[in-house]
């Protein structure tokens, strides 16, 4: 039983052609930004920053030669035509001068239909290619805030360390200072999250709208300060700075000349010079000097300060003495308390009592 | 904040594939955004001279 039955064809040879092509940007980016007031970069006006689409489309032979063509470009914004009447667009041949601002939050897609004839064949060539620019609503820019001196701040503790100094906290938005800081709330907080001025001996007080505290060093040895920006319910921006006292490292030069001790001298002239990186340290400033003696094994105090004269008739020479300097150096002040540490004793005026500390 | 813009030699603008037909000219110059002005491209010796610095060269004791 004989089926369908079915004519083969033999298609013509044609000459085979090998087309690409692609909708290129030149002159900025496809995606916009809109921060509610203005578009990023602006396409739109004068000066702006317009960008080129270019509907390049290659043809080549079989035998990889290419093939030059004339092209036939039309543009279209979301299938509607562009023409030369529409100003937000410069129709520039194959090319497409973008000059509007896309709508924020919104997309447009550009498609650029390019004919040709192929010259060999006579035959109608099309390629499409299609480009889509956007808007994305920028969010507000971030507050961010400096304060005058932030991060770790070291400072000498042998060179006149006790000073005050004021901290501001500077509010800045999109790089540049803040106008005015009107309904914006300023809080300095301690290392534990506490009000500064209420809680610690070296936050002395708040000024300029609660934007600039003074601290007294004179209480840190290391302290971590915390400043809060906050508008209503909502904290907008925070800094911190951390003032550290710093001991360099010290050599001590002990000088007692009339030692070794000789017939008739009557009082021995202690000094100590003090030295650090920086050079000379004013040694009564810096430490606590006290000059000690060891007589038959036991330590007792013969002055304080540098330099002190010592009479030699107070040490007994006859316990095989041995003269020695201690030092201490001095450290920030504390708070006196009760044997709670919590309870701080105070004077009359409900000044917090304090006493100098000392260290090594 | 709204965008600067800056007059820049066409010669530089063209660093950043911008020219005529891309940005307003103005006396001759070419109106870049500051985002146009990052993408030029410097040559070491016009950031060198930007920032006033010159070429050290080790001197050479001779005997």
């Amino acid at each position: 039983m004989k089926l369908d039955s079915r004519k083969i064809a033999i298609l013509e040879n044609e000459d085979p052609i090998n087309v690409t092509s692609s909708l290129n940007v030149t002159g900025g980016p496809v995606v916009q930004f809109f921060d509610g007031a203005n578009y990023y970069p602006n396409r739109a006006g004068t000066p702006s920053s317009p960008i080129m689409m270019t509907h390049n489309v290659n043809v080549i032979s079989a035998s990889g030669a290419p093939i030059v063509v004339s092209l036939s470009t039309l543009f279209y914004e979301n299938d509607v035509l562009i023409d030369s009447a529409n100003m937000d667009y410069e129709l520039i041949g194959n090319s497409l001068k973008v000059k509007k601002n896309v709508p924020g939050g919104t997309a447009i897609n550009i498609r650029a239909k390019s004919q040709f004839i192929e010259p060999n064949t006579g035959k109608l060539y099309e390629r499409q290619d299609v480009v889509t620019l956007r808007t994305l609503v920028k969010a507000e820019s971030p507050y961010q805030m400096q304060l005058s001196q932030r991060g770790v701040v070291y400072f000498d503790a042998y060179r006149n360390p006790n000073t005050t100094t004021a901290v501001t906290a500077i509010l800045k938005k999109d790089g540049a200072d803040l106008p005015n800081y009107s309904g914006i709330v300023f809080k300095w907080l301690n290392s534990v999250g506490l009000d500064a001025v209420e809680n610690e001996l070296y936050a002395d007080a708040y000024s300029n709208g609660n934007r600039t505290l003074t601290v007294d060093k004179t209480y840190i040895d290391h302290e971590l300060m915390r400043c809060e920006a906050w508008i209503g319910s909502e904290m907008i921006a925070f800094d911190t700075v951390t003032f550290v006292r710093k001991f360099n490292s010290f050599k001590v030069d002990i000088r007692i000349p009339e030692l070794p001790l000789q017939a008739g001298v009557n009082a021995l002239n202690c000094s100590i010079e003090v030295t650090d990186v920086l050079g000379n340290v004013d040694a009564n400033a810096a430490f606590l000097v006290t000059w000690m003696v060891t007589e038959g094994g036991v330590n007792r105090q013969l002055a304080t300060g540098t330099p002190a004269a010592i009479p030699v008739s107070s040490i007994n020479l006859k316990a095989n003495p041995e003269i020695w300097v201690d030092l201490k150096r001095r450290e920030a002040f504390a708070a006196l308390t009760t044997d709670d540490p919590d309870e701080l004793l105070t004077d009359d005026d409900d000044n917090v009592l304090t006493v100098e500390t000392f260290g090594l | 904040m709204k965008e600067k813009y800056f007059k820049i030699s066409k010669e530089h603008a063209l660093r950043a594939g911008l020219d005529e037909t891309l940005r307003t000219e103005v006396d001759g110059d070419l109106v870049l955004s500051e985002k146009d002005v990052r993408n030029i491209s410097l040559t070491i010796e016009e950031k060198v001279a930007a920032l006033g610095g010159v070429e050290y060269v080790e001197s050479v004791n001779e005997e």
